[in-house]
């Protein structure tokens, strides 16, 4: 068993992960509340609604609990904002029904959310608590993990993955963000404006103090429930900008209709003849035509993009299909995410998450890397023989109007780049295998171990 | 589980009752009285 650094701070259970489950073991007090939660139908609730995990009880003492492992975690930052709304209007739900049945969350991190495919699920058996609380205990975290970052991201067109942090956006700086004519948006004054001067007014109460407002404030469960449900409406009505260079590449770019079917079947013929289906990752996946071809073959599909416009039209897409095997996020892998929190173990890096993937396909994005990101190609090799054995590759070369473009405008100053480089680079660390179709003069490559 | 804001700050929790009584605006605007009064005599077109 593996223990997971993720699960450390909570002292009422902790999890661990074995044979593709998850086992979560509870101390006594966890174990109280899981099960009044499960003997009142909480839990049967959640999980026929699809809201959580299946999960199965398999010791009672101590109470051990596993189901299936999400084969592909992603993290906060690496979602769009949308991802963002719907972990947050599932952990408001998750939270309603669990508080009219007489439970609450003890907590309201985003980490609580996994996406598996383009779906959130709650993971996070161990928040539920027993008892209604005299307030609603989640609420400053509900802020900092989703409200504030969306916010943010919604009113001043700034994307809230480059300020996240394991703590979300805290209320200071969302203030601060949130200045001006912005203070009179839905949902601002209240929750950012009034409780960043609240928060900061009460920071150095006594601890006496602490306590009799802790023992003196309450509201009633119905009013509780409201502010939960105002807030599910203040993350409905925000908008995010689709302002994008690349979400429009699919139906606009420099190929034609026959050179993306040959791509496809390109990728399809490196598909069946991968001899283990479990995972496939795609780079540059934009909207999803390639991982699409992938999923078809593959149990699961990362789909990696750094444009988040790109990425939300791709999982709408999947969620409209009902596609639940390909997982999109955002990120660049010219500087993956990189571990986070405790021991830099907490999150882990995003190379580490993909490792141990069957194949990945990088269609025309090398020079992107090599070329934009000035990456030298051995290096580009060294990071692909990390996540997989197989690779397919679109070698895109300096003939390449677009390709030259992104050379202008590094005046030229880039690492040695072109096919008999790529070629060395990668035949260092692998079988390099030019196929005998070309894509518009674009040479297709697979590279095996 | 992340652990940090298991017990919301105190000023969280305050601003959940006021919100909870319709009073968030009022109550701001009552907190603020002296500035926003300031502002709109010297400059009325700081805020929108």
């Amino acid at each position: 068993m593996i223990p997971r650094y993720a699960s450390y701070r909570d002292p009422r259970s902790s999890v661990a992960a074995a044979d593709s489950r998850v086992i979560r073991t509870f101390d006594e007090e966890g174990a109280k509340a899981f099960l009044a939660a499960r003997s009142a139908g909480l839990l049967d609730d959640f999980q026929s609604r699809g809201l959580i995990p299946k999960y199965e009880v398999v010791s009672e003492s101590p109470l051990r609990v596993t189901s299936d492992l999400v084969p592909f975690v992603s993290y906060p930052e690496e979602w769009t904002p949308e991802m963002l709304r719907d972990a947050g209007l599932l952990t408001l739900e998750i939270s309603r029904i669990a508080w009219a049945t007489g439970f609450h969350l003890r907590d309201a991190t985003a980490y609580n959310i996994v996406f598996d495919g383009p779906r959130p699920l709650f993971v996070d058996l161990g928040s539920v608590g027993a008892g209604l609380t005299p307030l609603w205990t989640a609420y400053g975290q509900f802020c900092d993990h989703f409200l504030s970052p969306l916010l943010i991201d919604s009113h001043l067109d700034v994307p809230f993955n480059g300020l996240w942090n394991l703590e979300g956006i805290s209320v200071d700086v969302a203030a601060r963000l949130l200045r001006g004519s912005n203070r009179w948006r839905k949902g601002v004054l209240t929750n950012v404006t009034l409780r960043a001067r609240l928060e900061s007014k009460h920071s150095g109460d006594a601890l006496e103090a602490r306590h009799s407002t802790r023992r003196e404030l309450s509201l009633s469960p119905l009013a509780v429930d409201g502010l939960m449900q105002k807030m599910e409406r203040t993350l409905k009505a925000l908008s995010f900008s689709d302002q994008s260079t690349w979400a429009g590449y699919e139906g606009d770019n420099s190929y034609d209709d026959a050179a993306e079917t040959a791509r496809d079947f390109a990728i399809q013929a490196f598909a069946e003849k991968t001899p283990h289906n479990g995972v496939a990752v795609d780079i540059g996946a934009n909207a999803g035509r390639h991982s699409a071809v992938l999923a078809r073959s593959f149990d699961k599909v990362v789909a990696v993009d750094l444009d988040r416009v790109a990425v939300e039209i791709h999982r709408q897409r999947l969620v409209a299909g009902d596609v639940r095997n390909v997982f999109p996020i955002v990120a660049n892998m010219a500087r993956p995410t990189p571990g986070q929190g405790f021991m830099n173990l907490e999150r882990m890096d995003l190379l580490s998450r993909l490792k141990g993937a069957n194949a990945t396909t990088w269609m025309a994005v090398i020079h992107h890397l090599a070329i934009a990101n000035g990456i030298p190609l051995a290096a580009l090799a060294r990071m692909a023989v990390e996540i997989s054995p197989r690779h397919l590759i679109e070698f895109v070369d300096l003939t390449d109007p677009m390709a030259q473009l992104l050379s202008a405008t590094k005046g030229g100053e880039h690492h040695d780049y072109s096919q008999p480089a790529f070629e060395a680079a990668f035949g260092e660390l692998f079988r390099l295998t030019r196929l005998d179709d070309t894509i518009q003069g674009r040479f297709l490559y697979e590279a095996q171990v | 589980m992340i652990f940090g804001y298991i017990d919301a700050g105190t000023g969280s929790l305050i601003i959940q009752v006021l919100v909870a009584g319709f009073a968030g605006v009022a109550a701001f605007v009552k907190f603020r009285w002296g500035s926003i009064k300031g502002r709109f005599s010297k400059e009325p077109k700081a805020e929108e």
